[in-house]
């Protein structure tokens, strides 16, 4: 075997030994549940897929699927390309590679082919089965096919150029400004909000087309300058769109290889401060805890970014109700009598509180907290901490996200639908004692299921079970006083709604708190 | 296990030790200072009996005692069970069986009072890489609540003998192993800790680091404090400790005095024979 193939084994086997880490009981099972989810999540694109197709080829365009298509695989791509860039792509073992007898340049491409491998069978699971039912059920031609079939294995080139390019700025960036950990979060959350505007756009000028038949469809494709250039790649083959498709996909892709090369194995310099002024300031155990806290938070790109979309969706989520009023959110739910003006105060009030219980119960920094201390964890453990200290700390975190956002919103959205004071404080403190809740649940679940064995972050932010438990019974515990009373409280109105949310979320917060003080807390110590 | 003269402790030190702990606040008054002078040890392990789940026994029966005064070194082949051994003294690894105390505190049952005595410092020490070296020695100083001009002034003689405080101001994440090894050996001394617990201390330090800190070492044990630590390092354990333990696939083979321990031969040598032989 050639030192290529060898290195591709080699990355290969180095994925698979980190999977096979983990507890041993653990790992059928986890390696059967990710081939069920590979398998369920193949078998739902491609559905989705042929449904598209019948659909909009029964309108006539089916030639819509095919953009539609593209226009998922690049949301994907263009995701993925930026929580990579997050960790800022390098390699471990560059430095051990370069001292083998083995060429920079094979070392680099075997590194990239490796991504290539992982990256494209997400890509070939979104775009492949609509190119084939385009084929098969809106009567595409063998050319469409073909064409289809080969930007299929374009495609996972956009998520790799992107995050190389973007992890050699941030590089660039850490060498420069002692704030790199909240500038990277910044600018990456600018991208991922101004790329779901886009999106959001995109989707709704989607949604009025499907009426204007095939010539109102090719115009709005031609509105989306880049997209419509694959889209045309596809479909016509025409040399114009084929020649900018080709340059859109394998010029940022060999800038970001030429990037990603020239750093390979060089080692990464951070700031260093020439000051000698030491600032030296005494605060409480709990304070110091809290603080190192925040600071661990902000200094991790991808963990600000899986939890504070929460809080930062729920002002959004506020301020859209407040410019566009509770009406046009609730027929835009698809609730009939809201149109016809019927529903009434209260109930519009528990319908934006459910909507609003939504973001706080699937946001929780607590629910990777514990596994994020990683190597660290000594420091923890062999200091005089109390471990109820410790647990403050880290659910404290998730409160000032969640409750000041809350609170905020709830004010906002009180004044514009004209609640009274009392409803206005009912409102909040659902929501903030939900917020609370959330908090407990998820470093209860970090407690049962910790993870300490990760080498990435985003594989404790992103893919530790603790992360998923911590969402399922935090949704769960949301929907909890919505069912109450929907089937018991509803003429009590908003205050029965208020009344009961804070009494389910009040009980479950001090049982959670109790439970943590007591078995948490053993949790801890035979960690 | 070869016998030694200071093997004779143990059975008065276990058996005052369990005395003070049992009648610490109801003790007659009068009996207080003869058992006080007589039998706070800075470390005490009993009979320290360690299983990793999966039944590999990496400590079986180890008994130590570390007294006020002491530099105990303790050595060891890899895997030996040094590491282990430390971590429960440290009050970071659950044990089955066996008793530690600092101190005369039980680490199983106080602790929070125990870790108040004791400074820890890994083999590896892997620090907050979010916070600067100055932020990490103030965190540690807020646990510890150590007063700003006491943190002040030990922060600053330490960085000052250890080449740090140029690159306090810098974040963690940039610095190399022997700058951690440093950030960490301040941090130790920052509250003032009566025993001091290193794993291999020496290791990833430069020349002039390491001579600093086996200076700072003998200064503190001079000064009645105690440090018990790991090292592969022979001849500095024959040189600066006046204790030392030979460990051997979680049992102890060796105990005592330095000058018993290694009787005409050097360390070295000792060790090879009793991890060869025994």
């Amino acid at each position: 075997m050639s030192n290529f193939g060898i290195l591709v084994k080699n990355n290969i086997l180095v994925f698979w030994g980190s999977l096979k880490r983990r507890k041993k009981g653990r790992y059928a099972a986890s390696g059967a549940l990710m081939a069920l989810l590979l398998l369920f999540v193949g078998f739902s694109l491609a559905s989705q897929s042929v449904i598209t197709t019948t659909a909009l080829a029964a309108e006539g365009i089916p030639d819509l699927s095919i953009f539609m298509s593209l226009m998922s695989a690049l949301t994907i791509g263009i995701l993925f390309g930026l929580m990579r860039a997050a960790n800022a792509p390098g390699s471990k073992d560059a430095e051990l590679l370069l001292s083998l007898p083995v060429r920079r340049v094979t070392a680099v491409c075997s590194k990239v082919v490796t991504q290539y491998i992982f990256d494209s069978p997400l890509m070939l699971m979104i775009f492949a089965p609509t190119v084939i039912s385009h084929y098969v059920l809106g009567g595409g031609n063998t050319g469409t096919l073909v064409r289809g079939l080969i930007l299929t294995f374009l495609l996972p080139l956009i998520p790799i150029a992107l995050s190389y390019l973007l992890g050699a700025v941030l590089a660039i960036l850490q060498e420069k400004f002692k704030l790199t950990s909240i500038i990277t979060t910044g600018i990456l959350m600018v991208l991922l909000i101004g790329y779901m505007f886009v999106n959001f756009q995109s989707s709704s000028i989607l949604s009025n087309v499907t009426g204007g038949g095939k010539a109102g469809a090719l115009a709005m494709i031609e509105k989306f300058a880049p997209l419509s250039w694959l889209t045309h790649f596809v479909l016509d083959g025409g040399i114009l769109p084929v020649i900018f498709s080709l340059l859109m996909l394998l010029v940022p892709f060999c800038l970001g290889i030429w990037l990603y090369a020239s750093a390979f194995g060089k080692p990464k310099s951070g700031y260093r401060s020439s000051s000698r002024i030491l600032a030296f300031a005494a605060r409480s155990p709990r304070m110091a805890l809290l603080d190192k806290e925040v600071k661990r938070y902000l200094s991790c790109s991808i963990y600000v970014f899986n939890t504070a979309f929460g809080p930062l969706i729920l002002l959004i989520f506020a301020v859209i109700v407040v410019v566009l009023g509770p009406d046009k959110i609730i027929a835009g739910m698809g609730i009939p009598a809201a149109e016809l003006g019927v529903v009434s105060k209260d109930l519009t009030f528990v319908i934006l509180a459910g909507v609003f219980c939504l973001f706080p119960s699937m946001t929780s920094t607590t629910a990777s907290s514990i596994s994020l201390e990683g190597k660290q964890l000594w420091i923890l453990k062999a200091h005089p901490v109390n471990t109820e200290d410790i647990f403050w700390s880290k659910y404290m975190l998730n409160i000032l996200l969640l409750v000041p956002a809350s609170v905020l919103a709830s004010i906002l959205i009180g004044i514009r639908v004209q609640m009274s004071p009392v409803q206005m404080a009912g409102f909040a403190a659902v929501i903030g004692l939900l917020g609370v809740l959330v908090s407990l649940i998820g470093l209860i679940a970090n407690l049962l299921l910790p993870r300490f064995d990760w080498d990435n972050e985003t594989s404790v932010v992103k893919q530790s079970m603790s992360v998923l438990m911590s969402m399922v019974f935090g949704f769960a515990a949301a929907c909890i006083p919505f069912i109450l009373y929907f089937v018991f409280l509803q003429k009590f109105g908003f205050s029965g709604f208020c009344v009961i949310g804070i009494l389910v979320y009040g009980i479950l917060g001090a049982g959670c708190y109790f439970f943590l003080r007591t078995v948490g807390k053993k949790l801890f110590e035979a960690l | 296990m070869r016998t030694l003269s200071s093997d004779r402790k143990y059975g008065l030190t276990s058996f005052a030790t369990v005395l003070y702990c049992k009648y610490n606040r109801k003790m007659p008054l009068l009996f207080l200072p003869l058992c006080v002078v007589k039998e706070i040890y800075m470390l005490v392990i009993e009979h320290l009996t360690k299983t990793y789940p999966g039944g590999k026994v990496a400590v079986r029966d180890l008994s130590i005692t570390v007294e006020s005064g002491d530099l105990f070194g303790f050595i060891g082949e890899n895997g030996a069970g040094k590491t282990t051994t430390i971590k429960a003294a440290v009050g970071i690894l659950p044990f089955e069986s066996g008793e530690i105390t600092v101190h005369g505190n039980s680490v199983k049952k106080d602790p929070v009072a125990c870790k108040k005595l004791i400074a820890y410092l890994p083999d590896n020490p892997d620090l907050y890489d979010a916070l600067t070296g100055i932020q990490y020695l103030n965190f540690i100083s807020d646990i510890f609540r150590v007063s700003k001009e006491d943190r002040s002034a030990r922060i600053g003689k330490y960085a000052e003998l250890l080449e740090m405080s140029t690159s306090l101001n810098t974040p963690i994440s940039s610095y190399s192993h022997g700058m951690k090894q440093k950030l960490a050996l301040i941090s130790a001394f920052i509250h003032q800790p009566k025993l001091l617990v290193f794993d291999e201390p020496f290791v990833g330090l430069d020349p002039k680091a390491a001579f600093t800190l086996k200076a700072i070492m003998k200064e503190f044990c001079e000064q009645g404090n105690a440090i018990f630590f790991s090292t592969h390092v022979l001849e500095v354990a024959e040189k600066i400790c006046n204790k030392i333990a030979i460990i051997k696939n979680g049992e102890l083979i060796a105990c005592g005095a330095t000058d018993e321990v290694r009787g005409k031969q050097s360390l070295e040598e000792v060790f090879m024979e009793l991890t060869e032989h025994e």
